[in-house]
């Protein structure tokens, strides 16, 4: 399946159910104070995927409880085929820093994260894809970055959400070859694809803006990714309030092209 | 910052990545700076090695992505300049790291205050809107300059609680 992630500029065009559109990803903090209606309809209209930003798996500690509880009230609500979540923390030592941060690939690390996803998983009684994101911080760790990813959806009885993008961000920008990083993936892993394009600085440092379109040679990367592990969906990620939606619908039609 | 407590490498990464005035200590001494903040600086090995130009430019993104949120809630305070606005924001920012989510739009909101207490002229229309959607004013009327055709004439403009986290205007009279 192919489709978007759900947007409230976005909103109207989606409930006229355009033909690129197979599936819609859903983000449950847009939805946490209100539009329990909307998300209802969506959920009669399309297959669903739940998206959580904040839960942060990868900070010490219990999960954010708050948070936890309104991901179960949404997924209440519109019943998602998934859940999926960052290998990443967004706050810590009582810092709420908003954004996704990268942790070491240490064995401690995947402990921490190996325990919060599988807490996760249970609470929302749905399967759980862990994401991998994009930083300009590489760190070192116990192993390379892939081996912790394989290792944690295996021990967290996870699937892999892969951001092809956010790959080939962290390729260009810290100098390694997505595709050899790629090959270590055992099949199956990947359940999920977020592709959206990117911008670039005047230092030439890549960045995930989530408001370009889908370039050409990221477009030959997800390509490879759909032809090697046959993910069961792939979300054009645009977070631009100044998206259109036939700009939106040519990125679409881009990405279907591709199967 | 008192001394004590085991705090983690990811409690400590967030120190650094939310304050400017912390990363400049270590990065000035970070075997002292690991001493203030641990009672064993040495397991904290990672971050001896971290590279500091990785770290600046993390801090960076971060603070990039708080500003394009907060950006697109307040087009009219930008002030017409937006590497201006930018330059305040960043000012600001390490102060305060608004929780929850909703934080953009508290974000925001701490920002248009900062502004207004630097003598900064902000939209109070803006303000309104923030205020009233986050629960913190119940309403507030704005005068406000119309254009009819060629003419311009004084009117008011009603902000009230909507749905959700909405805020509902109503333009009022011609006075």
């Amino acid at each position: 399946m192919i489709g978007i992630g759900w947007r409230s500029n976005l909103a109207a065009w989606i409930r006229e159910r355009p033909a690129g559109i197979e599936c819609l990803e859903i983000i449950p903090d847009h939805f946490m104070d209100s539009g329990g209606s909307v998300l209802e309809q969506l959920a009669v209209d399309y297959p669903l995927c739940m998206h959580g930003l904040s839960c942060s798996l990868a900070t010490p500690g219990p999960l954010d409880e708050e948070y936890v509880s309104s991901m179960q009230r949404v997924a209440r609500v519109c019943r998602p085929r998934w859940a999926s979540e960052h290998i990443a923390f967004t706050r810590a030592g009582g810092i709420d820093l908003g954004h996704l941060n990268p942790v070491p690939p240490t064995h401690a690390n995947l402990r921490i994260l190996v325990e919060h996803a599988r807490e996760l998983q249970e609470r929302l009684e749905l399967p759980l894809l862990l994401e991998n994101i994009t930083s300009s911080l590489r760190l070192e760790g116990q192993m390379p970055e892939n081996e912790f990813i394989i290792e944690l959806c295996r021990q967290a009885d996870c699937g892999l959400l892969l951001d092809v993008t956010n790959l080939y961000i962290n390729s260009r920008n810290h100098g390694f070859d997505p595709q050899t990083w790629l090959d270590l993936l055992p099949r199956g892993i990947v359940r999920q694809l977020h592709v959206v394009g990117f911008t670039v600085d005047e230092s030439g440092r890549l960045h995930d803006s989530h408001d370009q379109a889908l370039q050409p040679e990221l477009l030959e990367l997800i390509a490879r990714v759909i032809h090697d592990f046959e993910p069961e969906a792939v979300i054009l990620e645009r977070d631009d309030s100044a998206a259109r939606s036939p700009e939106i619908a040519q990125e679409l039609e881009a990405l279907h092209a591709l199967r | 910052m008192p001394c004590a407590e085991q705090r983690s490498e990811t409690e400590l990464l967030a120190i650094l990545l939310s304050s400017a005035r912390q990363r400049e200590g270590f990065l000035a001494d970070r075997r002292a700076w690991l001493a203030l903040m641990l009672p064993e600086p040495d397991s904290a090995g990672l971050l001896i090695r971290l590279d500091a130009a990785q770290l600046e430019a993390q801090a960076a993104t971060l603070l990039g992505k708080r500003w394009r949120a907060v950006a697109e809630l307040i087009p009219e305070s930008r002030f017409g300049n937006s590497a201006l606005s930018a330059a305040l924001f960043r000012e600001y920012a390490d102060q305060y790291w608004p929780e929850g989510h909703r934080r953009h739009e508290l974000d925001a909101l701490a920002f248009l205050r900062h502004c207004q207490a630097l003598g900064i002229r902000i939209s109070a229309a803006e303000l309104a809107r923030l205020e009233i959607s986050l629960g913190q004013r119940s309403f507030r009327l704005l005068p406000v300059r119309l254009q009819c055709g060629r003419r311009r004439k004084l009117g008011m403009l009603l902000l009230l609680p909507g749905c959700g986290r909405s805020c509902r205007e109503l333009l009022l009279s011609h006075v």
